[in-house]
């Protein structure tokens, strides 16, 4: 009995030597190259989305979420643009986009080629104004960062 | 008669909490005694038999004298025994024995009422005996302790004790969590029969009205023995309301408020005895509003760990928009105590309401200014949860063997609320369906059917054995716009056997099996929206769970003084529908859960010492303890992004759990109280050496406390003093934020009034006495960076009634 009680305090003292991990080094770090902040977009033009993205183990997904800030919302870190006067969306712009990241690779750079329709519809047009992306990496182990950026659509 | 009655419960209770170590030396004596009968004879003060006498005994078999104030228990099986005597116009009266020691009859002298009364000294009782000659940690809690340690919810209350914490969403959902285990990992039981809601969401509190609850067991490591697969972790048993043990009517009424949540509640509760029926009826009404924090000029909620939606900054000020709730409760007891055992039906109602922060609609002006107007508005999102509960139980005594039943029948009904939208436009027509059912996002409505059955053997002097089959069936059905769990069905059940062998004086070994086999069936489920996501949220999965468990624990008492537990076990647990087959976005969590249906059960070596020592006023305990599992199962973050947010997933891995509690309590003549306690864990998941998710950090108890001599108006007065020391949590998984540690100081004082001839129970408790900013690593609201309320003065009023 005492050999036993002996065995499982040497184990888990031994457990015990699991370092804490520091997490703030174990995320995924990302940097936006373009758009830039204040950027203007066009409806049916298309842009480069790129940003460059680095983590101590290896990456995971990138996803950006684009959505209308007609209300002058705030996601945390935003550079001060003009603003227009806040207002009710009518056919606000929303889309969503999602892409895989090389796994083994500690440092990349993203870049992707993406359409904004011109339209709604045949008869509808998208309200031109201010727009967020909100832009999400994550890591292989799951780790995930979060900025936004702040540009503006107009109708070509 | 009944303020008396209350009177000598309170006595007792306070020498059963607060002189535990008299108690100890009595327990000491152990049940070496086959069967033997208690009888005697009630007088009155005249020497007179005394007929129609009410005779309790050990707070389970009723009898009442007959014409020449006799009584008989026959087949007693315990030795120490405890008989609660009553009867009109006399004094309520406790005798405590031995039956090893106890040669002729009875003889039991009534002395008339008066108001004043003696303390009743007690010698012990079979419930501390319990905590002693069980290998398993396993501790019972009398009302006297819950009413002290009232807190907004009984998982609230329970946190005191050390290795018992809960894991809240605001003011009115608590979870229990013991040893860092919690989810299905923790059973809660009501009469042995296992409450069932939706464990797998932190989102989900207990269904139980605390007032309602007079004394509970706690049994902090593996329960698995007797409980099944769930109890792996630990077991709160909410044990049924005691047999009043007076002829005649008792209730009381009482009366709560408490500053920060502007918190209203009320309970009423009355029994009824009458020869061997008794009935008891509880019903409760709370409501609170919006929790406060600490003044701060300007607060800023910074992005949560997932979800796009979620990630908004709002300033925030100190009131916590949407986080009002109410509940309201009623229960109702009826039974039949009788010389061969007792049998009840109980009934439960419970049905909540509470809002959740609402960081999406205070960005709204009109919305905000609406949560400006009242604290008591829940707007979208909140929960609403229903549940209904019935059972009914049978103690048979046959000799000295025990039969027990015990059947259940509950229904969980859980709503929730949220703002819908459609991505795609497809669903529309649904999307208004249920929006004109308030925006109903997700129903969840269990049900469940329970049945336990089990026989002690105690005919055998040094031998007990103990045997029982537990059953249960489940209906899971679903509804609301979204979707997270399919519907599914479950059968379990699960055959145990425990044999403790008292070898001699010194030396106890307790050890049991258990096989158990379980069926789950699984519906499918389609994606309602075809343009959006997986065509199939779940496949139609069914599989048996069979599984074994197995302890083997020794208790050495080498003198009156101290008591050595150590106890080894294998315990398994059966994956939830849940871990199994998650699929979807869980809202408040702003994460896409996935369960896997590859996932085993899990398998831990569980290890448990105790050691405890009391002499004199002094009671020293520490027990620490180590889980191994060989695949344990987790909810891990998964480097995948969907639109709806980052998708988590249960998976399994080698983990280990390893830590103690630690308590001294200590009494100095019989004034001054001294009470510190300890917990820490430490958990870890081999395989990928790192922490395992929402682990407590160390936390430290100490309380001071005076009791002051009774005056005549103003008795059972105490004031006293507690500091909470709680330290940071750094060992976190990712996306789970390092918590700092803090320090909280609560007050509390209380007393009972002698008002004319009726008695006022007063408390005044002030928790954050310095309105300290802090955290609480294990809240909901920690992830959104809220911290936990400010400072909360309450006061309790209850008025026993005769």
């Amino acid at each position: 009995m005492k050999k036993l009680i002996f065995i499982s305090l040497i184990a888990a003292i031994s457990f015990a030597c699991i370092e804490e991990k520091d997490t703030d080094l174990e995320k995924p770090v990302l940097e936006l190259l373009a758009p830039m902040p204040c950027d203007t977009l066009f409806f049916g033009d298309s842009f480069h989305f790129t940003a460059k993205i680095t983590d101590n183990t290896g990456l995971g997904n990138i996803s950006m979420d684009m959505h209308n800030n007609f209300g002058h919302h705030n996601h945390g870190s935003h550079a001060s643009c003009n603003m227009d006067a806040p207002k009710d969306a009518v056919h606000p712009f929303a889309n969503n986009w999602i892409f895989a990241l090389p796994e083994s690779e500690k440092e990349f750079v993203f870049d992707t080629l993406i359409t904004l329709p011109d339209r709604k519809n045949d008869s509808v047009l998208f309200d031109p104004g201010d727009y967020h992306f909100h832009i999400y990496v994550t890591d292989n182990d799951g780790y995930q960062v979060f900025t936004s950026l702040d540009v503006k659509v107009l109708n070509n | 008669m009944n303020v008396l009655a209350r009177h000598i419960s309170y006595c007792i209770n306070q020498l059963r909490g607060l002189s535990f170590a008299l108690a100890i030396v009595f327990s000491m004596f152990l049940n070496l005694s086959g069967q033997v009968s208690i009888d005697g004879v009630v007088l009155d003060e005249n020497k007179k038999p005394y007929t129609g006498a009410n005779l309790l005994l050990n707070k389970a078999r009723g009898t009442i004298t007959d014409k020449e104030g006799r009584f008989v228990f026959k087949d007693v099986t315990s030795n120490r025994f405890t008989l609660q005597v009553s009867a009109v116009g006399y004094k309520d009266l406790v005798v405590n024995g031995n039956t090893d020691t106890l040669s002729n009859s009875l003889q039991i002298n009534l002395s008339p009422h008066i108001q004043e009364l003696e303390e009743v000294k007690v010698n012990g009782n079979i419930d501390e005996r319990k905590a002693k000659t069980e290998s398993i940690s396993i501790q019972l809690f009398e009302e006297e302790f819950l009413k002290e340690a009232k807190a907004a919810t009984l998982m609230q209350t329970l946190k005191t004790i050390p290795g018992i914490n809960s894991m809240d969403v605001g003011t009115g959902i608590s979870k229990p969590v013991i040893r860092g285990m919690s989810y299905y990992r923790v059973v809660v039981a009501q009469n042995g029969i296992k409450q069932e809601g939706q464990q797998w969401s932190s989102h989900h509190g207990v269904s139980i009205d605390q007032q309602s609850v007079s004394h509970l067991e706690i049994i902090k490591g593996p329960g698995s023995l007797q409980y099944g697969s769930d109890a792996i972790g630990g077991v709160i048993n909410v044990l049924p309301e005691p047999v009043p043990i007076n002829s005649g009517f008792t209730g009381e009424v009482s009366f709560t408020a408490k500053s920060n949540t502007q918190w209203l509640g009320s309970s009423a509760e009355f029994s009824i005895r009458k020869g061997d029926l008794y009935s008891n009826i509880t019903a409760t009404y709370n409501t609170y509003g919006d929790f406060l924090i600490p003044k701060t000029d300007s607060f800023l909620l910074p992005a949560p760990v997932s979800a796009s939606e979620a990630s908004h900054e709002v300033v925030l000020g100190n009131q916590i928009f949407n986080t009002a709730g109410r509940e309201k409760a009623v229960s109702v007891s009826t039974g039949l105590v009788k010389p061969w055992g007792n049998s009840c039906i109980e009934f439960n109602y419970y049905e909540t309401k509470t809002g959740f922060f609402d960081w999406q609609g205070i960005q709204n002006d009109s919305i905000r200014s609406w949560h400006e107007k009242s604290r008591r508005d829940i707007q979208l999102p909140y929960q609403h949860v229903n549940n209904y509960f019935i059972q009914h139980y049978t103690n048979r005594y046959f000799k000295t063997d025990k039969l027990k039943f015990v059947f259940g029948y509950q229904s969980n009904h859980s709503k929730e609320f949220s703002l819908l939208s459609d991505r795609t436009g497809n669903r529309k027509e649904e999307l208004d369906y249920y929006r004109n059912k308030g925006n109903y996002e997700l129903g969840l409505h269990l049900q469940t059917l329970s049945g336990n059955v089990s026989y002690s053997l105690r005919r055998f002097d040094k031998h007990k054995f103990t045997f029982g089959l537990n059953t249960q069936y489940q209906l899971h059905k679903t509804d609301g716009y979204n979707h997270i769990l399919p519907e599914y069905d479950k059968f379990s059940s699960g055959f145990f056997l425990t044999y403790k062998y008292t070898i001699n004086k010194k030396w106890i070994l307790n050890t049991g099996a258990r096989i158990d086999y379980s069926v789950l069936d699984i519906q499918e489920s389609l994606n309602p929206d075809v343009a959006f996501g997986d065509s199939i949220f779940n496949p139609a999965f069914k599989a048996t769970y069979p599984g074994t468990a197995f302890s083997l624990g020794i208790n050495y008492l080498p003198g009156r003084n101290t008591v050595f537990k150590l106890n080894i076990g294998r315990s398994f647990r059966v994956p939830s529908a849940y871990e199994l087959a998650a699929y979807g976005l869980h809202r408040h969590e702003g994460r896409f859960e996935k369960g896997n249906t590859d996932n085993k059960p899990e398998e831990a070596w569980q290890l448990d010492l105790g050691i405890k020592y009391s002499w004199k006023g002094l009671a020293l305990q520490l027990s620490p303890f180590l889980n191994y599992f060989t695949n344990y199962l987790y909810l891990s973050p998964t480097p995948e992004l969907r639109p709806e947010g980052q998708v988590y997933e249960y998976r399994q891995t080698k983990a280990m759990l390893s830590g103690a509690e630690a308590s001294a309590n200590f009494r100095f003549r019989d004034r001054i109280l001294f009470n510190a306690g300890a917990e820490y864990v430490y958990a870890v998941n081999l395989d990928l050496k790192s922490a395992l998710p929402f682990t407590p950090p160390l936390r430290i108890q100490t309380e001071v406390s005076y009791l002051f001599k009774d005056a005549k108006k103003l008795k059972k007065s105490r004031l006293g003093i507690e500091l909470l020391s709680v330290a940071n949590q750094k060992f976190t998984v990712p996306n789970e934020l390092s918590t700092p540690g803090y320090h909280s100081i609560n007050l509390l004082a209380r007393t009972e009034i002698a008002f004319v001839r009726q008695k006022i129970n007063l408390m005044l408790k002030v928790r954050n006495l310095l309105n300290t900013s802090y955290f609480n690593h294990i809240s909901f609201y920690r992830r959104l960076r809220i911290p936990e309320p400010g400072r909360d003065i309450q006061l309790f009023i209850s008025i026993p009634i005769k």
